[in-house]
């Protein structure tokens, strides 16, 4: 199979291999001018994701497909890449990297009609046809390469069977013992390699190159942490494809639409218009108008509108819960795109949906969702005792140990003021000096950042960063998983770093060391609806499972969507303050799935999640409706 | 077309969570600082005019300190195109001693400058801006008095109609004949009524539109705006009402007919027992009776409830 190249050969390959770096050099530059997005590559993670498939198989039979294609193409390469070499190699080591060519063949063989099946079979209209060119060509390489090596060894007739090449001995039983049969199949072969090499910029193969990148160049530090424009100098979000980073066009250009996000995304599972894999493609589609249309932008051409392809239904459907971050295989982000989308619209055109515009402007003049104002911040803790920063304004460093930031939620919503006193009884029994800010906390911003009103989330969170270096405050626990993510990732791009926790960590720490006992049993069986921003955002999973397992007499479920997986409550990303008005809604959507585990207490640890599922399970209108309670009422109930 | 929206900075007292009687059981932070929300509904109907025709230039016009300035420029970055303040610094005030220096102090809606005074004031502002069609809000939420808008008109000798939701123009020629504005006034108990006027004419607004956002480009603008100033110096009327004392309601049991059903019945008793969302901690005195009733004296003295010699006897 050896074949010493010749100068048409050489020639031959140079122009595929230019084919290919003009072809990727084109798609580069629809990416790699743009915005600076200020990250670097993270080689580590790329080895793991690449070469191992850590996260193409998590979906195990066709990440297992997709592995096996992946080294189904890189080792015969490599092997015919050093044959060229003309090593001189003795025969056993030989014969056993022939052995291993064959066997990635096979693996190559059975992957590729794998993953061709499921194409065929895939009902989306366009799904087959984009990846049918490079398969067909990987199919016609492997025939083509087995075939003559088939023919090779019809022509050798050599005795018993060839264990370097089992896979090549099938073959010749259906090849000619022709020489020149074996010449044809292997400059058929030669041609589809270079073929193919040449067509990955211009085919769905040129994830090939732009996947890894963007495993490289993924994103550091915070998980989904949105951008972070810097609004003085006029930028208020994505109006169209060029206000978006590098980054996040990359994020556009390693996409091969493999529709992860959509299977857990929960507004598509519930009805929504909105696709995270459309998004994607819609960003890309602009990337090339904008690319090929570049003489007329010169001309005064205005590039086209990100909101001509993505409907205002489709970007305020999302609920940020990250679902679609955490299962992209490649590390593609819709979520910070869709968000910059919002803040155009919102900052930009002022097209906030209505039915936010309340809680938007309550945010704006008293500071929290709910519009009680500051005043009332501390009417839950009143007459218990719970002491305010600004009464201890005089205590020495070692006084406090911990700062309950108590969130809109806790403060103002009756259901959650009774989780923040439960809290406060926690924090009491185990002996812990902490404080609560009381009438100076103001909203996180939470809402307001995932709605779009950036202006409005700077402002509440510098005065918040103003009260916590006025206090030196050194430790944060905060009652709402928003919250946490808010002050502890958010409020880090503005130049503001904070030990933040969360109650079911802290609570998790004291039952471990005993420092409340959890005495008398909540409910028999129970299960914990994983909230997006305290699981997915900050992989806090086990301390509410742990906390819950601590309790006597309490039996622990799982649902079947939980931890990575977890399905949102269709609270988050502002959703709480939207009307749902197409397709299931999502919270009923949960509570179905909740109470299909028979239980009688869901667990929660976000106010959100409590308020929705809640409402979830009693529209349900069972017979018998499970208890919905947040972690930490349930704790200061089994303290009894 | 000009069209002339008042829009007054208020302090809102949103709430009474203070502790000292003096201050009126009101404490800083139960304040926020704004604009009048009737106003702000008059200026989104004048937005709604200039979005359907051309040439309307809306004026926003205010009286006295900024003491709300970022939402001033919010109205401004709305979609006015002029913001005039009028100092009322130096004016006679309505109460005997002066007007305090401090803005805080002229936001009390007790120094405020009385009703006829205030009129004058804009009257005279309308006149040198030339304003073809004045808005006002029916009534501020901290003084509530809902005078100023028709005594305005008065002053103008224009017509004035009260407590519009709607404005449309029906003839939108300008000029000496002027046009026709009908408009949708709300009469009370679900009333409406359909008013056609001839254009000058003040109008003042009932709430209804909420005012818009601000786009990011406008508030920009908005933000580097130098207000226009307007000052009358002492070309001015005396007031001719005094207000001398504003008591602050006194905390009453809410009644509560049938408590709310998705409380727990903790809290609907509590509901029932006290009808106000705030519970209020009072002084427990302790001690011999005799040092308990000199605490509760001590207390009536302190709060003006007893004249001190009184207590001597």
């Amino acid at each position: 199979m050896k074949a010493l190249l010749t100068t048409f050969d050489l020639l031959l390959i140079a122009l595929a291999f230019l084919t290919m770096a003009l072809g990727l050099a084109r798609r580069w530059s629809l990416w790699r001018e743009k915005k600076p997005a200020g990250i670097s590559g993270d080689w580590q993670g790329l080895m793991a994701s690449v070469l191992a498939h850590r996260d193409v198989l998590k979906r195990p039979a066709v990440g297992g497909a997709h592995l096996a294609v992946f080294w189904g193409l890189i080792i015969p390469l490599i092997v015919i890449l050093a044959a060229q070499f003309g090593f001189n190699i003795p025969k056993a080591p030989a014969n056993l990297l022939s052995l291993i060519q064959d066997l990635a063949g096979m693996a190559l063989l059975i992957g590729i009609l794998l993953l061709l099946v499921r194409r065929l079979r895939c009902e989306d209209a366009e799904g087959p046809s984009r990846t049918l060119l490079p398969m067909l060509l990987m199919l016609v390489i492997l025939f083509s390469g087995f075939l003559a090596e088939g023919a090779r060894l019809s022509i050798l007739r050599a005795d018993g069977f060839p264990w370097p090449s089992p896979l090549g001995w099938f073959f010749s039983l259906i090849s000619p013992a022709s020489p020149l049969f074996m010449q044809m199949m292997i400059r058929l072969h030669f041609f589809a390699v270079l073929f193919l090499i040449a067509a990955i910029p211009f085919t769905f193969m040129r994830h090939a190159v732009a996947s890894p990148l963007n495993v490289l160049y993924r994103k550091q530090g915070a998980r989904a942490a949105l951008t972070h424009p810097s609004i003085e100098s006029g930028e208020i979000g994505a109006k169209t494809v060029d206000d978006l980073t590098w980054k996040q066009m990359l994020d556009a250009e390693a996409c091969v639409a493999c529709g992860r996000c959509d299977e857990n995304c929960p507004a598509v599972i519930s009805g929504k218009p909105l696709s995270p894999r459309k998004i994607i493609r819609n960003i890309r589609e602009q990337m090339e108008t904008v690319s090929a249309d570049k003489n007329h932008l010169a001309n005064g051409h205005e590039p086209p509108l990100l909101e001509n392809a993505v409907s205002a239904d489709e970007m305020w459907a999302c609920t940020s819960c990250m679902a679609c971050v955490e299962h992209c295989p490649v590390f593609i982000e819709p979520l910070d795109k869709i968000i910059d989308m919002r803040r155009y619209q919102v900052m930009g055109e002022a097209r906030l949906p209505a039915e936010a515009r309340l809680m938007i402007r309550n945010l704006d003049i008293y500071g929290d969702v709910q519009g009680e104002g500051v005043a009332h911040r501390a009417d839950w803790a009143m007459n218990r005792e719970v002491p305010e920063l600004f009464q201890t304004a005089s205590r020495t460093e070692d006084d406090l140990e911990i700062l309950l930031w108590v969130g809109c939620s806790g403060a103002f919503h009756p259901r959650n003021q009774e989780t923040s006193r439960a809290m406060v009884k926690i924090l009491k029994a185990a002996g812990i000096r902490f404080a609560i800010l009381g009438k100076e906390e103001l909203c996180c911003g939470d809402p307001a950042r995932r709605l779009g009103d950036e202006i409005l989330f700077r402002k509440l969170a510098r005065a918040n960063i103003v009260r916590f270096e006025q206090y030196q405050v050194q430790k944060i626990v905060t009652l709402c998983p928003h919250c946490l993510n808010t002050l502890k990732s958010d409020y880090e791009q503005l130049g503001f770093k904070l030990d933040v926790i969360h109650a079911t960590e802290l609570v998790m720490d004291l039952v471990r060391d005993k420092r409340i006992a959890l005495k008398y049993p909540v409910a028999d069986r129970m299960a914990i609806h994983d909230a997006c921003y305290l699981g997915r955002y900050n992989q806090v999973y086990q301390p509410p499972r742990e906390i819950c397992r601590g309790v006597p007499g309490t039996q622990l479920k799982e649902t079947a969507r939980n931890r990575e997986s977890g399905f949102c409550c269709g609270g988050g990303g502002g959703r709480m303050w939207l009307h749902e008005n197409i397709g299931q809604n999502i919270n009923v959507v949960r509570a179905e799935e909740m109470v299909k585990t028979d239980v009688d207490l869901i667990g929660t640890a976000c106010p959100y999640c409590l308020v929705m599922l809640d409402d979830g399970v009693k529209s349900l209108e069972l017979e018998k409706t499970p208890k919905v309670a947040d972690v930490i009422d349930i704790v200061a109930d089994a303290m009894g | 077309m000009k069209i002339i929206v008042c829009a007054k900075q208020i302090r809102h007292t949103y709430t009474r969570t203070g502790s000292s009687p003096q201050s009126h059981y009101i404490s800083p932070e139960d304040n926020v600082y704004r604009v009048n929300p009737h106003d702000e509904a008059a200026l989104e109907l004048a937005l709604r005019l200039k979005d359907e025709h051309e040439d309307i230039a809306v004026v926003l016009l205010t009286l006295g300190p900024m003491i709300a300035e970022e939402e001033i420029r919010r109205c401004l970055a709305a979609g006015a195109d002029d913001l005039y303040q009028i100092d009322v610094n130096g004016q006679p005030p309505s109460q005997s001693d002066a007007i305090s220096s401090d803005p805080l102090d002229q936001a009390d809606p007790l120094n405020q400058a009385d009703p006829s005074v205030k009129s004058d004031l804009m009257a005279q502002a309308v006149k040198e801006l030339k304003g073809d069609l004045v808005l006002c809000g029916k009534a501020s939420v901290d003084k509530g008095s809902g005078q100023v808008g028709a005594l305005l008109a008065h002053r103008l000798d224009l017509p004035f109609v009260s407590a519009i939701t709607e404005l449309t123009i029906t003839d939108p020629s300008t000029g000496s004949t002027g046009g026709t504005l009908k408009v949708q006034r709300s009469a009370g108990r679900g009333v409406r009524e359909i008013i056609e006027c001839k254009l000058p004419a003040v109008f003042s607004v009932d709430l209804g539109p909420d005012l818009r956002m601000p786009k990011f480009s406008q508030r920009q603008w908005a933000e580097g705006y130098v207000p226009r100033q307007l000052d009358y110096g002492a070309d001015v009327e005396a007031p001719k009402i005094v207000c001398t004392h504003r008591f602050q309601p006194r905390p009453r049991p809410k009644l509560v007919t049938a408590p709310d059903s998705r409380l727990n019945a903790y809290e609907r008793i509590m509901q029932l027992l006290t009808g106000s969302k705030v519970e209020k901690t009072g002084e427990v005195l302790t001690g011999s009776p005799e040092s308990q009733v000199e605490g509760i004296i001590a207390f009536l003295q302190a709060n003006g409830f007893l004249e001190s010699h009184s207590a001597d006897q």
